[in-house]
């Protein structure tokens, strides 16, 4: 069975487990405890006491039919343990110990059945709060739940990685013993990558955890002050230096440079993200600190660049329902929330849909209706018509031009600047060399001095 | 490891010492201070996870085998939060794929983890690059590390499961049938984190220097920690294997049939044994458990040894003096 055999599988169970069945709504918790005691009670048994087997085999398969675990998931799971089993259990046999032969055999299926029932039942967020409500240590669930999030992705990654290699080498299967070392290192190094930015979207959305309290409200008029801004990574120049800026309530602001001005991560350090940062940043009447900072990530929603970092619940309708959650906006309000939100992007019909199964411009419409649903005072735009094809890129300009919010936007496109912003702020080697109105992006000399060039649509003019 | 290849006290026995040695492995990660690590830490996991769910056939055995990661993942985060990763991936396993099995994931850990992430990487791999990183020493060390952690973690599975007396297999067969595997496996697993390794050094060279300067190392203190760790699990299992009628006696018993059934070769080896073995048959001859519980411990101290031999050597090597 392949590694994504293995993901559907997952992906059914994780489905089953949110239906609303008496063994489902059981508290997590005691599930847990009564699956290690039945799996160490099955363990228990002596080969030769053949009534137990048979009462823990007949309660098993109750449980099975009880938590309606789909047969092929329980022939699969046979199937692949079987070999295993009779590996160690053969020898018995040789020994004329049929017992022990088929304790082995009973064992084995039943303790992968009981675990299949737990998992079937016991969605992945019950059981990362369970932990959490026992004190096991944060460290550890916070690895459980990064791994959960990064492997979905990483297997697209590795699957795009692999057919161009195959492509190249003329391999079929596999990859070549001798290029396996250049193939996972281009694979760790990339999924670090992506793994940086996949956290900051998930701590911008509002981290891994519930925090039990919902979030302030913030009624401020958005404004956004920078004051004498440092950005640097060790032992390099500096990205910023020393930027200061204002930004009024309901500003629509392109922010335009060449490659590495420092735009991005100027936008990043906005949410308390990216390098380190040196001067002052306050957003709101509040200082962008650790106080602030959960309130400040609410209420300045950041569309990353690219959407399949922002993207990383399994189904589009978890997704748009994960700030919300995290912030403890009760079910009523999120469902109320959900529909309005789906209505005004017109995504009614992807709620159901699989994040990975959307295209593009699907991707960065959930991505946006995502940080809408956190009701936020201002949006903050990274590149945002990458990968749009033009009717996408047409349709999310619709919903931007619609939205009054302060909007950000760090971007190449002059285009959009034009048709979206009323104020353009030019930057490069870490300062601000232009800050104006449209008037900025119809100059050629100025533009050309920045390695830009003007709009499509005014070339010619 | 499943879990009907275990008794219940010997699950729940490693269950406990692998929590211990996780306990503190959080305890020296969280004192990192480094907000990247859990990154590193859950993309490098979500990899050996995934390169874990893959198996791979053993050529001429019929049997297969999959990656474990442990050497891996120690050289580029640091042997603890390496050990809590992988103790993360096999929960995971576990819970989501039902491979290893619930009961069996201390054991699992510990075979898995122990070995590749506090003597693979500390003692093997990284005296040998320590100063002076060439390809053959990233490679070789990688295959030693990995070669010497598998060939202990297979030991480990051959004694856990002997002592939970599930198969009646011989101590010997079953010696004969798990190690060449994972001698197969270790090689495999070696190749790889080598030719990975070496070339992360040539793109990111500091992912490997971070490491082996972070404060995130075994040093004196923890290795006295380990050690204890590890006294208590010797001497945990040996208890067991005293009290387990059906277990390592029995296995022990068919090892005994098979050697005085052959010919000279065993019976001179069984000389030397004679000889060599001042706490027979695992027991003060009494019967009495303390005896288990000191050969136990006395094993560990073998390996200890052999470990610090292996470093000593390697350093021998190196500079020129011990």
């Amino acid at each position: 069975m392949d590694l994504y055999s293995h993901i559907e599988e997952l992906k059914a169970l994780e489905h089953q487990s949110q239906k609303s069945a008496p063994l489902q709504k059981m508290p997590a918790g005691i599930k847990m405890i009564l699956t290690l005691v039945f799996v160490v009670l099955c363990i228990s048994i002596s080969p030769e006491q053949w009534l137990f087997f048979a009462i823990a085999g007949v309660a098993i398969l109750g449980l099975l039919l009880l938590a309606k675990i789909p047969w092929s998931i329980v022939k699969r799971r046979v199937l692949s343990i079987a070999p295993v089993l009779m590996l160690f259990a053969v020898s018995n046999l040789f020994q004329n110990r049929y017992d022990l032969f088929f304790s082995v055999i009973f064992k084995g299926l039943y303790c992968v059945m009981l675990v299949t029932i737990l998992m079937g039942v016991t969605s992945r967020d019950d059981l990362r709060e369970t932990l959490i409500a026992w004190h096991i240590p944060k460290a550890f669930v916070v690895q459980l739940a990064l791994m959960m999030r990064y492997i979905y992705v990483f297997l697209d990654e590795g699957s795009v990685m692999l057919s161009a290699y195959q492509l190249r080498s003329g391999q079929h299967k596999g990859v070549d013993l001798r290029d396996t070392g250049p193939f996972l290192g281009s694979m760790i190094l990339r999924s670090l990558d992506h793994g940086e930015k996949i956290y900051d979207a998930i701590m911008c959305r509002g981290g891994l955890f519930n925090e039990g309290k919902s979030v302030e409200e913030f009624n401020e008029p958005f404004q956004i002050a920078i004051e004498d801004l440092t950005l640097n990574y060790p032992n390099q120049n500096p990205i910023l230096e020393a930027l200061s800026l204002t930004i009024k309530p309901g500003e629509k602001v392109a922010i335009i440079g060449p490659n590495g001005a420092g735009k991005s991560s100027l936008l990043l350090s906005l949410v308390g993200l990216g390098p380190k940062a040196k001067g002052t940043i306050n957003i709101g009447g509040m200082p962008l600190d650790k106080a602030h900072l959960k309130t400040i990530r609410q209420k300045a929603g950041m569309i990353f660049q690219n959407p399949d970092n922002q993207v990383f619940q399994s189904k589009v309708k978890d997704d748009l329902c994960f700030g919300p959650k995290k912030a403890n906006v009760s079910p009523e309000e999120i469902e109320t929330l959900l529909q309005a939100v789906a209505e005004r992007f017109q995504i009614e019909h992807l709620l159901d849909r699989y994040c990975h199964t959307l295209s593009g411009g699907e991707k960065r419409m959930v991505a946006l209706a995502g940080i809408l649903m956190m009701k936020p005072q201002a949006i903050f735009m990274d590149e945002p018509t990458v990968y749009l094809d033009p009717r996408s890129r047409r349709q999310l300009l619709e919903h931007l031009q619609k939205l009054a919010l302060t909007q950000l936007i760090v971007t190449h496109d002059l285009d959009l600047a034009w048709d979206l912003c009323d104020r353009v702020i030019l930057i490069d080697e870490g300062r601000i060399c232009a800050d104006g109105g449209k008037e900025i992006l119809e100059n050629e000399a100025l533009l050309a001095a920045h390695s830009l060039e003007r709009p499509f649509k005014l070339q010619g003019v | 490891m499943a879990d009907a290849l275990i008794s219940a006290p010997v699950g729940l026995t490693m269950a406990g010492i692998t929590v211990a040695t996780l306990g503190y492995s959080i305890h020296r990660t969280a004192s990192e201070e480094d907000e990247h690590l859990a990154v590193k830490m859950g993309v490098l996991s979500a990899l050996v996870f995934a390169g874990q769910m893959i198996n791979f056939t053993i050529p001429g055995t019929g049997a297969s085998g999959h990656i474990c990661g442990a050497v891996l993942l120690s050289a580029l985060l640091g042997p603890f939060p390496a050990f809590l990763s992988m103790a993360a991936i096999i929960l995971i396993q576990a819970l989501f794929f039902a491979d290893g099995g619930l009961l069996a994931w201390g054991c699992n850990v510990f075979n898995m983890g122990f070995w590749g992430c506090f003597v693979g990487y500390p003692l093997i791999l990284k005296p040998l690059i320590k100063n002076h990183v060439t390809p053959g020493r990233l490679i070789g060390g990688s295959i030693l590390a990995a070669v010497i952690s598998l060939q202990l973690g297979a030991l480990g599975v051959v004694f856990e499961t002997l002592i939970s007396g599930v198969t009646t297999m011989s101590l010997q067969t079953f010696l004969w049938f798990m190690l060449p595997i994972h001698l197969a496996i270790g090689l495999g697993e070696g190749i790889i984190t080598g030719l990975t390794l070496h070339f992360l050094f040539a793109a990111r060279p500091e992912l490997l220097e971070n490491t082996q300067s972070g404060r995130g190392q075994l040093d004196r203190k923890s290795g006295f920690v380990l050690l204890g760790l590890a006294c208590v699990t010797a001497g945990g299992l040996s208890l067991l294997a005293s009290s387990n009628p059906d277990g390592l006696e029995w296995s022990m018993a068919e090892s005994q049939l098979a050697v005085n059934g052959s010919g000279t070769i065993h019976q001179f080896f069984e000389s030397i044994q004679e000889t060599l073995a001042f706490l027979p048959d695992y027991s003060f001859g009494s019967g009495s458990p303390a005896g288990t519980i000191v050969s136990g411990l006395v094993g560990v101290a073998f390996l200890v040894g052999i470990s610090l031999l292996i470093r000593r050597f390697l350093k021998y090597k190196q500079h020129g003096s011990v």
